[in-house]
């Protein structure tokens, strides 16, 4: 068994995703199924493969970056639109710094 | 018969001639839609209003003729935005976002005459196979409402198959556009990566993501490409190409091309009335005159496990934006950050997402990235040189685009991996970065579209569209769904 109760929790934590204990209990299982279907790669021997490639480094006409030139952007007070909370030009959270 | 039944080309050459105006069009169109959305649900959102009064100003005077879609509507799925317009990503998480700038394709559609019609349905974040992962409930296959139309582009395939819109857009990462084109009886094409610009495209994984068309028949889809392909300064992994014509390419097809047949891939498993198809679709193919060489393709049997690593990875390290603070589902009061964030994104993901990340997350986290994620990508490096070297053999290579018709709702949404399955063929260009295309190919028995697909090499675009419409014309589909 690869995914269990200590490695979800643990996930939870890395991707910043709050389970409740049902969801939990479903994605232990199917996870474990998933990881299990994916560990048939390991059965491929990777020393014999070389170092991975990016698949389209090669394509014609990669890499053409544009004129380092500076640009308008969205201004902040759009930006600031999109927020749930906002105030005096900041986004607004919790008090994340103890007084 | 309305006019929103003809394909895109037909219309622009009506439009060009005068016999008919866009607003006549769009008022087609929205008769449509008003008689077939209730059922088939391929829409977030139509833009009716928006849709009427711009084409009645375009209709008012002539200037709409010299563009290359002469007024006509498109719609897009909705994970690319629009301007002013929600974009919800099938989520709750967004769904009442509104994006302030256009996408490069929808500044492009807009500067070639087109206007978007609306925003079509999609699997979450473009996590799915079905639609059925949509916040918004599921999108219906026009051709029998009790299966799903595919996905994730799943929306905008059902929205042309039901003549509720003339083309649409969609995205493909490992089949997306391709597997909902096969199951509606539509075309739908998925470009080389870098082909077309994904600056406004709502990022699932981006070594894979594609915007492309899905349209009626091919000469539609080689019109749709010519205008959103093309470099674009905002998007630094599109390529620097000359080739922005594929409308006259198709159009000029050459006398005969050699077809690869990976029979190795093909052993995987499929249903058998998918099998005979492809075998009749083969010896059509000999019949016409075309060349069928064998090639092998002996590592994209671990495609759908090296995909689901890799588009799992990047999904995990680019859904980290979504955090309750800058846009999107923010949780009610809490007291402190982390709560806020780690309960906004539970309330605001589906479940498949959530999966998903938590299934990157893993493949990334120290212990696991070498055995797990690294080593996908070492097996996705040897699924491209088994491309190149069958490509020495044949000028495009030909497979169902799907293992199975288009499946029952509910089938397959407590099972993940098998929903995963799916996708086995149209992975492994994908993972290559590969331009596919997928083309009705007949139907079941019981009146179910069938597809397959046709794989160029690197920026081959050109061959896979004219010997797609080569193909096209040999099977003559003439197929309709019964919305």
């Amino acid at each position: 068994m690869s995914i269990d109760k200590r490695i979800i929790s643990h996930l939870e934590t890395l991707a910043r995703i709050e389970l409740t204990p049902e969801e939990k209990k479903r994605l232990i299982v199917q996870l474990d199924r998933i990881v299990g279907y994916v560990k048939q790669l390991q059965q491929i021997d990777a020393d014999a493969l070389g170092p991975a490639r990016a698949t389209v480094e090669s394509f014609p006409g990669r890499g053409a970056l544009r004129r380092d030139e500076p640009e308008p952007c969205t201004d902040r007070d759009t930006i600031l639109d999109q927020a749930p909370d906002d105030e005096a030009n900041l986004f607004r959270v919790p008090r994340v710094i103890e007084r | 018969m309305g006019l929103n039944e003809l394909g895109l080309c037909q219309l622009v050459d009506m439009l060009k001639a005068g016999d008919v105006s866009p607003f006549e069009v769009a008022s087609d169109l929205f008769a449509a839609v008003e008689a077939f959305e209730p059922n088939i649900r391929a829409y977030i959102e139509f833009y009716a209003e928006d849709l009427l009064e711009q084409t009645k100003q375009l209709s008012s005077n002539g200037g709409y003729r010299t563009k290359r879609f002469a007024g006509l509507p498109i719609a897009v799925k909705d994970n690319i935005v629009v301007k002013g317009k929600r974009t919800t990503c099938g989520s709750r998480m967004l769904a009442d976002w509104a994006s302030p700038y256009d996408a490069t394709v929808v500044e492009r559609l807009r500067s070639d005459g087109a206007v978007i019609a609306g925003k079509t349905n999609l699997d979450e974040f473009g996590m799915g196979s079905s639609t059925e992962n949509s916040a918004f409930g599921p999108t219906r296959n026009p051709w029998n409402t009790k299966r799903v139309p595919g996905g994730s582009s799943g929306g905008s395939a059902a929205a042309v198959a039901a003549g509720t819109a003339l083309a649409a857009l969609g995205s493909d990462t490992g089949g997306s556009i391709r597997q909902p084109a096969g199951f509606c009886g539509v075309v739908g094409m998925k470009p080389s990566y870098g082909r077309v610009s994904r600056y406004g495209l709502v990022a699932f994984a981006s070594s894979l993501d594609q915007i492309g068309p899905l349209t009626k028949n091919v000469k539609d889809c080689a019109l749709v490409l010519s205008s959103i392909c093309g470099w674009d300064a905002r998007d630094s992994t599109s390529l620097q190409n000359g080739v922005t014509d594929f409308e006259h390419a198709v159009a000029d097809p050459p006398r005969t091309f050699t077809v690869g047949v990976p029979r190795d891939l093909l052993t995987m498993g499929m249903d058998a009335v998918v099998e005979a198809n492809f075998n009749a679709t083969v010896e059509l193919l000999e019949a016409n005159g075309a060349e069928v060489a064998e090639v092998t393709l002996p590592h994209s049997r671990y495609a759908v496990a090296s995909y689901y690593t890799v588009a799992n990875a990047e999904a995990s390290s680019n859904l980290a934006r979504f955090d309750g603070v800058k846009y999107g589902h923010r949780t009610g009061a809490t007291s402190d950050l982390y709560t806020l964030v780690t309960r906004s994104r539970d309330e605001g993901f589906g479940d498949e997402v959530k999966r998903r990340i938590l299934l990157g997350t893993y493949v990334l986290s120290a212990g696991y990235y070498d055995a797990y994620y690294l080593q996908a990508e070492k097996v996705r490096s040897l699924i491209t040189t088994d491309f190149d070297t069958a490509f020495d053999r044949c000028d495009v290579i030909m497979m169902p685009t799907s293992p199975t018709p288009a499946f029952r709702f509910g089938e397959r949404t407590d099972e993940p991996l098998h929903m995963y399955l799916s996708d086995v063929f149209t992975i492994p260009a994908s993972l290559a970065g590969l331009p596919g295309i997928s083309i009705p190919s007949g139907t079941t028995g019981d009146g179910l579209p069938l597809g397959v697909q046709l794989i160029g090499p690197p920026l081959g675009e050109t061959i896979v569209l004219q010997s797609a419409a080569a193909l096209e014309q040999m099977i003559g589909f003439d197929g309709k769904a019964v919305v």
